[in-house]
């Protein structure tokens, strides 16, 4: 194993030589973002498990619980590693995690043992997210230094695109398998564990490093008064990063921009039920289209910051967000084309805040760490997972049992989540320049801020 | 560096295996797009 480790893993064997094309990386981070992207579809698995283990929905949605916490969690714990180790590293740890979950959780699921499937698909499988969702994404800012947005969203587009795959793949499969779904999770996992296996090994085979100091063919680095002030060109270490309160305005900004999408994600489809009183099979239609809608938010958004600047691209997800929130909780009930018009922009600025949020990083912090920062970013997307659902059900169970009935049981949190976004607009304002006290200096691996003493002196400094 | 030359022209770089890998990742998203899209239009439509 340490041969695997010290040789066809090790960063120094994954340098890039001489004609490497980098439009291979994109597919590569595809490959693996596809795959973990299997996530968002888990709710195909919800019913067929409840029956198999005669338990209600709740312990059954513990499982996707578990995950997302772990991949918050593992993001922010191996963050530095998956710097050190390089992307190819990563990223067959993430392959070997995320299918060995869907092996445990098949045994958890044959043997009708439930914290096997916890300890599967929810803790191992949850690790395998973390890793893999950061595995490509400083190797591709590095690749493509001239459109950072474009890269980043191309590979998180596939997080988002991966259930559009998983769900009908999912269904497929357990149609064949079996007459009845109960009797077909087991080899379904099993196939799915070995197709993912497959998919994210070979984007681990194919992903290179650029040689140090390489660069896209007629493209040099923006001087400081070409990239603006938005833009450094020094490097900050991630243990410095989080002591900077830059980190925690855009963990501010992604913890507000979230929450609010992910409040009607996870309400889609009761929500336009309670709205416009559609059949249940409509209302799938309804939550299809906001995948598609966060799918593409994320590369159109992202590439868009590349030409429009981050900071004005979260003033427009924050922005235009609220005001759409605004209309959505006072004249939604009104018009269901107004309604789903915009429900779409809105999970297409949610998916495009997850994939502009490392070019956003990587303008603030520099290239040198981005992984790691990404990382302890996404604790962010955690609270959210628990925040957003949390208010949204809360209210609605409240405004249930005070007799109301249809839009009024989510004009509240409507109405709540409008602040919330207010709040994520102001940290996004808020946001300057990074103090160059926590510069990394030349040619140190790890950070080691300047003095202080000196670089404070200087007047109108960034904080 | 060696890598500056070629590495994005076109010139010394070798395309095919980027076409091929970029087929092998948008043909599985297209199809889950057409399934999503197919099960919309049928669900609004019904």
């Amino acid at each position: 194993m340490e041969v695997v480790i010290n040789g066809f893993l090790s960063r120094e064997r994954t340098i890039a030589g001489p004609g490497f094309n980098r439009w291979l990386i994109p597919p590569a981070a595809l490959m693996v973002h596809l795959s973990i992207g299997q996530i968002y579809a888990f709710s195909v698995f919800k019913n067929p498990l409840v029956e198999r283990f005669g338990t209600g929905l709740t312990p059954i949605g513990i499982i996707f619980s578990i995950s997302i916490v772990m991949l918050g969690l593992s993001a922010a714990v191996f963050g530095t590693w998956v710097e050190r180790a390089g992307p190819r590293a990563a990223m067959f740890t993430a392959a070997l995690c995320w299918s060995g979950g869907f092996a445990i959780g098949a045994l958890g699921v044959a043997t009708t043992q439930l914290w096997l499937v916890y300890l599967g698909y929810g803790f191992l499988g949850g690790i395998g997210l973390g890793i893999g969702y950061i595995s490509p994404v400083s190797t591709l800012i590095k690749w493509f230094p001239d459109r950072p947005g474009l890269a980043t969203g191309l590979a998180i587009m596939g997080f988002g695109g991966g259930a559009l795959i998983a769900s009908p793949l999912s269904s497929t499969l357990l149609e064949a398998y079996a007459s009845n779904p109960v009797d077909a999770i087991v080899p379904t996992f099993l196939t799915l564990g070995a197709v993912y296996l497959v998919s994210m090994m070979a984007g681990a085979f194919v992903v290179r490093l650029p040689a140090e100091g390489w660069r896209p063919e007629g493209w040099t680095p923006p001087s400081s008064e070409e990239a603006g002030s938005m833009q450094t060109t020094a490097d900050v270490s991630a243990n410095s990063a989080i002591r900077t309160p830059q980190f925690w305005l855009l963990w501010t900004v992604l913890f507000c921009n979230v929450t609010a999408g992910i409040g009607i994600l996870e309400q889609a489809s009761p929500m336009i039920q309670d709205y416009f009183s559609v059949e249940a099979a409509a209302a799938a239609g309804f939550v299809g289209l906001l995948s598609l809608a966060n799918m593409v938010g994320r590369i159109g958004w992202s590439s868009t910051s590349d030409y429009i600047g981050r900071k004005p691209t979260y003033m427009m997800y924050l922005g235009v967000g609220l005001v759409l929130y605004f209309l959505l909780a006072s004249f939604g009930a009104a018009s269901l084309a107004l309604f789903l018009l915009v429900s779409i922009v809105i999970l297409s600025f949610y998916g495009g805040g997850f994939a502009t949020i490392p070019a956003y990083l990587k303008d603030l912090f520099g290239v040198a760490q981005v992984g790691a920062i990404h990382g302890r970013l996404l604790t962010a997307w955690s609270a959210a997972g628990v925040a957003g659902p949390l208010i949204i059900n809360a209210i609605a169970d409240y405004q249930t049992a005070a007799g109301r009935t249809g839009a009024d049981l989510y004009t509240l949190s409507l109405f709540i989540m409008v602040g919330v976004l207010a709040v994520g607009f102001i940290a996004n304002l808020l946001v300057r320049p990074v103090n160059p006290r926590f510069h990394m200096e030349s040619g140190r691996e790890e950070g080691r801020e300047k003095d202080s003493t000196v670089s404070s002196k200087s007047a109108g400094e960034p904080a | 560096m060696t890598e500056q030359s070629g590495a994005d022209s076109g010139g010394s770089t070798n395309w095919v295996p980027v076409v091929v890998l970029w087929a092998l990742v948008l043909i599985p998203l297209l199809w889950g797009v057409y399934q999503t899209l197919t099960g919309v239009v049928a669900l609004f439509a019904g």
